[in-house]
C-alpha cells in the first residue's frame, strides 16, 4: 500500500511518515501543494492524506484538481482549524474523511485502514480469503488455525494481495505499491518474496493460493484442482 | 537551549574584553582588600604600640610610698591630670585633643584622671584584668560616640601591683585616613579597569589579525578555483591549525567536486547512449521505412532501451538517496541461507541464456540482521555479474557460511576475470572493467552502478565485500556481514 502525505509541519510530517511506515506501507512525504499534486496524478497511491493548510497549493485545491483528473483513490484531510465549515469544504472538494489536529496517531491509524477497507471488498478490519486470515490491526496472520510470522514485506505483500483476491496484479503494479520505485531487480525480488510466501503457507502441505499467470503478474486465487 | 539564546549575541572581541575586565575587577578586588586590611592591621598595630610605651612611661613615672602614689617629672605636662578629688569639673572641648590617661590606686579607685578620660564609658574589666597582672586593651565609646582605643596595666613596685594606668587615644584619626585610601582606592579602580578593557579590546584584535588574514584568502578561493590554499603561517599555533585544516576541507571539497563532475559526466554519457538508440528506432518506425513486420521489432528495441534507462535512473536513485542518507534499512531477522538460495533460483533463466551452470552451497544455517530487500540486491548484483562476465560452458559458485563471527556470501566464477591494476577501482561509480562494453552487454541490463550499490548496501550492514581475481581464470567476490547469533 502506497500512500502519498502533505504535511508541511517538519516534525508532524516525518511522524505521520514513520508511524505508517512502522505498519508496513510504503509513504512518500512531501511539503508543498505542487508536489502532492504532481505526486497524485503520477502515482497510482492507495490513499492521499493532505493537510489543509499547505505551502503553494491549498490541500483543497490538489483534492479538488485531483478529482477533475479522475482520481478516484481516498482522501484523507487534516486540519488544524476543526470548524465546520473547513471540513465541509474539504469533503466536498472531494475529499473522504478528516481528521482534526491534534489527533491520536491510534485514530490516523484506524482511518487510514478504513479508507483502504473502502476501496476493497473487505469491510473490517480482519481480511479473509478461504482459511486464510490476515489482522490488518495487529499484522498477525493465519492459515487455518496455524499462526504465521512474516517479515515486513512479506506481509505488506500478502496484505495487498488480501486487499485485491482474484485479481491480476502486475509486477509493476506490486513494485509500486510495496518498494521505493528506486530498487532494482524488482522481478527477481518479487519472485523470491512470492515464493517466500508460498512456502509459508502452504508449510504443513496446503494447497497453493498465489498463482503466477504467465507474463501478467500474480494473483490470489481458490486453488485448481 | 532555543530559550536560552541571548538577543545579541557578543562579539568574540567585546567577548574577551569582558572577560579580561571581570577578571581584572575580581583581581583588584581581592589585592584592595588585602591591601586594605594589612594596612589597617599595620595602623592599629602602631598605635597599640605607641599606647603601650606611653603607658610604660607613665607607669615609670609613679611610684608609691607608704601606700600614696607619688607623680614625678613626666606627667606635668599632662594638662588636667590632677588629683581626681582636687580637680574642677570643666568638660573637654573636644575629646580629640584630650589626653586620655587614668590612674587607679590598688584598690580600684581613680587617682588621677584627665579630663577626657572621664566621658568615656569604661569596661569594670578593663581595671579588673590588670589588677589581676594581665594587660587589658580594647575599643571603648566616647560620649559623643567615637571610638576610643584604651590599654590598661598594672603600676607594680618590686614585683607587687600597686595600682593601675590607662591609656587611651581616639581612633577617629586613623579611621579617616582608611577612609581616604578608600575613596582613593575607588577613585582608581575604574581608570585602571577602563584603561584594561581598552588594551584587551585591542590585544584581542591584534590576536585575531592572523585568523582576519586567513579569512581573506579563504573569501578569494571560491567555488571555481579550489585549486587554491591559504596560506599556512609558520608559527606552530592554533591559527597554523586552522590554515592547514581549511586546507585540508579545500582539499577534500576539490575531491568532492571532482568526483561529482566526473558521475555528473559519466552519468549523462550513460544515459544518452540509450536515449539515442531510443530515438533513432523511433525515428525509423516514425519515417514508416520498415515493413509492418519490423515494426515489433523495432518496439521491442526501444523498450529495451527505455527498460536500461529506467534501471539506470534507478540505480542512480538509490546511490544518490544513500549519499543523502535518506535511506532507511530495515533491521530484520534473516535466514541469509534461504535468501541466497531463493535469488540463485530466479537467476536460473539467466544461467540458462548465458549457458552458465551455477552451484549454490547454502546448506548451513546462517542468520544475519538486515534489510532483506537491500541485501537480495548484493546477492542479485553478484550473481548477475558472475554469470554476465562467464564464458558459455563456465561456472558459477555461490557458498554461504558462517566463519567465526561473520556470515560469508563467496561468489566465484571462472570468467574472463578483472587484471590487477582495475581490482581498486572496481568498486567505483561507472567503473567498468570493459570500457568497449562488448561483453555480453546488449542482454546485460548493467548500468556500471551495481557494485557501488553492493558495496554502498554491504557497508550499511556492518559489513565488507572484497574480491580476487585473475585474468583468464575468474573473479571470487567475498561478502562478510555481521552474524547473528541464535539466541
Amino acid at each position: 500500500m502506497r500512500i502519498l502525505v502533505a504535511e508541511d509541519h517538519p516534525a508532524l510530517g516525518a511522524d505521520i511518515k514513520r508511524v505508517l511506515e512502522s505498519r508496513s506501507y510504503l509513504v512518500d512525504l512531501v511539503t508543498h501543494g505542487e508536489d502532492a499534486l504532481a505526486l497524485g496524478l503520477a502515482m497510482p497511491y492507495t490513499l492521499i492524506i493532505l493537510d489543509i493548510l499547505l505551502p503553494g497549493l491549498s490541500g483543497l485545491e490538489v483534492c479538488r484538481q485531483l478529482r477533475h483528473h479522475k482520481r478516484r483513490m481516498p482522501i484523507l484531510f487534516l486540519t488544524a482549524l476543526g470548524s465546520v465549515e473547513q471540513r465541509v469544504a474539504g469533503l466536498d472538494a472531494g475529499g473522504d474523511d478528516y481528521l482534526s489536529k491534534p489527533f491520536d496517531f491510534r485514530e490516523l491509524e484506524a482511518r487510514v485502514r478504513a479508507l483502504v477497507r473502502r476501496e476493497s471488498s473487505e469491510k473490517t478490519a480482519i481480511l479473509r480469503f478461504l482459511d486464510l486470515t490476515l489482522d490488518t490491526r495487529t499484522h498477525e496472520a493465519w492459515r487455518g488455525e496455524r499462526r504465521i510470522l512474516f517479515s515486513s514485506k512479506e506481509y505488506a505483500l500478502l496484505e495487498y494481495l488480501m486487499y485485491h483476491p482474484r485479481q491480476v496484479l502486475s509486477r509493476t503494479m506490486i513494485a509500486e505499491h510495496i518498494w521505493d520505485d528506486d530498487t532494482r531487480h524488482l522481478s527477481n525480488i518479487i519472485e523470491v518474496y512470492i515464493r517466500y510466501l508460498r512456502n509459508k503457507l502452504c508449510a504443513q502441505g496446503e494447497p497453493n493460493l498465489i498463482q503466477t499467470i504467465r507474463g501478467s503478474g500474480y494473483q490470489l486465487k481458490e486453488p485448481q484442482l | 537551549m532555543k530559550g536560552v539564546h541571548r538577543l545579541y549575541p557578543l562579539g568574540i572581541r567585546l567577548q574577551l574584553m569582558l572577560w579580561y575586565s571581570a577578571i581584572c575587577t575580581v583581581l583588584m578586588l581581592v589585592a584592595g582588600t588585602l591591601f586594605y586590611t594589612r594596612f589597617q592591621t599595620r595602623l592599629a598595630s602602631s598605635l597599640d604600640t605607641a599606647l603601650q610605651l606611653q603607658a610604660q612611661q607613665i607607669a615609670g613615672d609613679i611610684t608609691e610610698e607608704r601606700g600614696v602614689l607619688t607623680f614625678h617629672d613626666a606627667t606635668a605636662d599632662l594638662p588636667g591630670f590632677d588629683l581626681t578629688d582636687r580637680r574642677i569639673h570643666v568638660p573637654p572641648a573636644d575629646v580629640n585633643l584630650g589626653i586620655l590617661v587614668r590612674v587607679l590606686a590598688g584598690d580600684g579607685t581613680p587617682v588621677r584622671t584627665t579630663p577626657a578620660f572621664d566621658q568615656l564609658q569604661v569596661p569594670q574589666e578593663s581595671v579588673r584584668q590588670p589588677l589581676s597582672g594581665l594587660p587589658w586593651q580594647g575599643d571603648v565609646t566616647s560620649g559623643e560616640g567615637q571610638l576610643v582605643r584604651l590599654y590598661s596595666r598594672a603600676l607594680t613596685q618590686d614585683n607587687q601591683i600597686i595600682g593601675v594606668v590607662q591609656v587611651g587615644t581616639s581612633l577617629t584619626q586613623m579611621e579617616s585616613v582608611l577612609q581616604e585610601v578608600v575613596s582613593e582606592l575607588l577613585l582608581i579602580a575604574p581608570v585602571i579597569l577602563l584603561v584594561g578593557a581598552l588594551v584587551s579590546y585591542w590585544l584581542a584584535s591584534r590576536a585575531f589579525l592572523p585568523i582576519d588574514r586567513l579569512i581573506w584568502a579563504a573569501r578569494v578561493i571560491k567555488e571555481g578555483d579550489l585549486h587554491q590554499r591559504v596560506p599556512v603561517p609558520k608559527a606552530q599555533d592554533e591559527v597554523r591549525a586552522l590554515a592547514l585544516t581549511l586546507n585540508d576541507m579545500i582539499d577534500s571539497l576539490e575531491r568532492a567536486f571532482q568526483r561529482q563532475r566526473r558521475f555528473v559526466a559519466d552519468a549523462s554519457h550513460e544515459l544518452r547512449t540509450p536515449v539515442a538508440v531510443i530515438r533513432s528506432k523511433a525515428e525509423m518506425a516514425l519515417l514508416q521505412l520498415v515493413s509492418p513486420e519490423d515494426y515489433s521489432s523495432l518496439l521491442a528495441m526501444i523498450h529495451q532501451e527505455a527498460e536500461r534507462l529506467g534501471h539506470l535512473i534507478s540505480d542512480l536513485l538509490t546511490l544518490s538517496r544513500a549519499d543523502e542518507g535518506k535511506l532507511q534499512l530495515e533491521r530484520e531477522v534473516i535466514r541469509f541461507d534461504h535468501l541466497v538460495q531463493a535469488i540463485a533460483a530466479t537467476t536460473e533463466p539467466l544461467a540458462t541464456e548465458c549457458q552458465v551452470t551455477v552451484q549454490v552451497q547454502a546448506d548451513e544455517l546462517v542468520m544475519v540482521r538486515g534489510d532483506e530487500t537491500r541485501l537480495m540486491q548484493v546477492v542479485l548484483n553478484l550473481l548477475e555479474n558472475a554469470l554476465l562476465y562467464t564464458n558459455e560452458g563456465g561456472q558459477v559458485q555461490v557458498v554461504v557460511q558462517a566463519r567465526e563471527h561473520q556470515a560469508v556470501l563467496i561468489v566465484r566464477d571462472t570468467g574472463i576475470g578483472i587484471a590487477p591494476q582495475q581490482l581498486p577501482q572496481l568498486f567505483e561509480r561507472f567503473y567498468r572493467v570493459d570500457p568497449a562494453r562488448t561483453f555480453r552487454y546488449t542482454n546485460s541490463s548493467n548500468s556500471g552502478l551495481g557494485l557501488s550499490i553492493v558495496k554502498w548496501i554491504v557497508k550499511a550492514h556492518g559489513g565488507d565485500v572484497k574480491v580476487e581475481s585473475q585474468v583468464g581464470q575468474g573473479s571470487t567476490f567475498t561478502v562478510t556481514l555481521p552474524l547473528l547469533m541464535e539466541t
